[in-house]
């Protein structure tokens, strides 16, 4: 799994660095959005939306250009620690 | 056997005072032939100053001149020039730092809400540049300019490392001037913009930190360092990620910490 993570990130435009620092968390995130990593490393444009905390990944990609790989890890964050998550997306500096 | 122990830490001592280096004649000769007046030293630009003390530097090496306490007790190099020289070479400890700049700001009336809430955003931009070339002078690295821009919302600021100036948000400044939340977030911004102007200077002009393994840390997170992601990544890598660079961390910490004393100051 790891590194079929590892070449698909590879594979879409990813450096081999990013792609390192994000494995392990996109490894370890939290359900339902493995499921949705899972569709979209089958297929790029499968990008399920999902909401928490008052943002949705389809917002992060909008809002702030994430790619889908960085709106599921935002989102993953706001699920794990959303006062952390919550106050670094209104005080980006 | 405390007592041997005090009686052996202080011979330790005398002996690395004899071990401080001692000028011949010589060498005084040496370094005084590049000693400039006062009265043209303050006459020089700053490029002037600065090739004059990459010189006056190379000397001190050679003569393995690195106590800078020393170096002012020879009375050989006149005292305007030792400060610019010790200004270059090592800035405060953060805890210095931090009362310092907390000092500034605290300190600055322009900034007091009170009067801040009356100031035009030209008047705004102006104070919050004198600050940082205060802030600067503290921190031993060249002030940067600051300027408004729009940015997108959520987007406080940001320090550019091509251009060497920190950028702040249009938007939020003229907000500050109505609301205490955003008043308070463009002066943290201004110091943690800051910071990152120091982490570069550090990392790749001159080493003016006390901890080199702090700059090794900062080096590891910009641009040809280690990991090599340096500015807003976010859009790749996701906000936690990007968070955890050690450069956001310390400049994060830094800003919180002075901007907590600041409060303590301005409320006693």
């Amino acid at each position: 799994m790891k590194d079929r993570i590892y070449n698909i990130l590879l594979e879409r435009g990813y450096s081999e660095q990013y792609a390192k620092l994000m494995l392990n968390d996109l490894l370890n995130i939290s359900q339902p959005l493995d499921n949705y990593l899972l569709d979209w490393m089958n297929d790029e444009q499968c990008q399920t939306d999902f909401s928490s905390n008052g943002y949705s990944i389809s917002d992060l990609q909008k809002e702030r250009g994430m790619k889908y790989p960085a709106a599921l890890l935002t989102m993953d964050w706001l699920i794990k620690e959303p006062d952390n998550a919550k106050r670094s997306l209104t005080k980006n500096k | 056997m405390l007592e041997d122990f005090e009686e052996l830490s202080l011979k330790g001592n005398v002996e690395q005072t004899d071990k401080l280096p001692r000028l011949s004649e010589n060498q005084q000769a040496y370094l005084k032939e590049v000693d400039v007046p006062p009265e043209d030293w303050l006459k020089m630009t700053e490029v002037q100053k600065s090739d004059h003390l990459d010189i006056v530097q190379n000397r001190l090496e050679e003569l393995n001149l690195n106590n800078m306490e020393k170096v002012s007790s020879t009375n050989l190099l006149s005292p305007e020039m030792i400060e610019d020289l010790m200004r270059r070479l090592e800035a405060p400890n953060d805890m210095v730092q931090i009362e310092q700049v907390s000092d500034v700001l605290a300190n600055c009336e322009y900034l007091r809400f009170e009067n801040w809430q009356h100031l035009e955003l030209s008047e705004k931009v102006e104070v919050l540049n004198d600050l940082e070339h205060r802030i600067a002078n503290i921190e031993h690295r060249p002030p940067c300019p600051v300027s408004a821009v729009s940015l997108r919302p959520g987007l406080w600021g940001g320090y550019n490392s091509e251009t060497k100036s920190i950028e702040i948000n249009t938007d939020y400044i003229e907000k500050s001037g109505r609301d205490d939340y955003f008043y308070s977030e463009i002066v943290d911004t201004l110091v943690h913009e800051g910071r990152h102007a120091y982490q570069d200077y550090n990392v790749n002009e001159r080493i003016v930190h006390p901890r080199l393994s702090e700059v090794e840390s900062w080096s590891d997170t910009m641009a040809g360092g280690k990991w090599g992601y340096w500015g807003d990544c976010s859009s790749e890598i996701g906000l936690r990620l990007y968070e955890q660079q050690s450069v956001e961390i310390d400049a994060r910490n830094f800003a919180a910490d002075v901007i907590n004393r600041m409060n303590d100051k301005i409320v006693a």
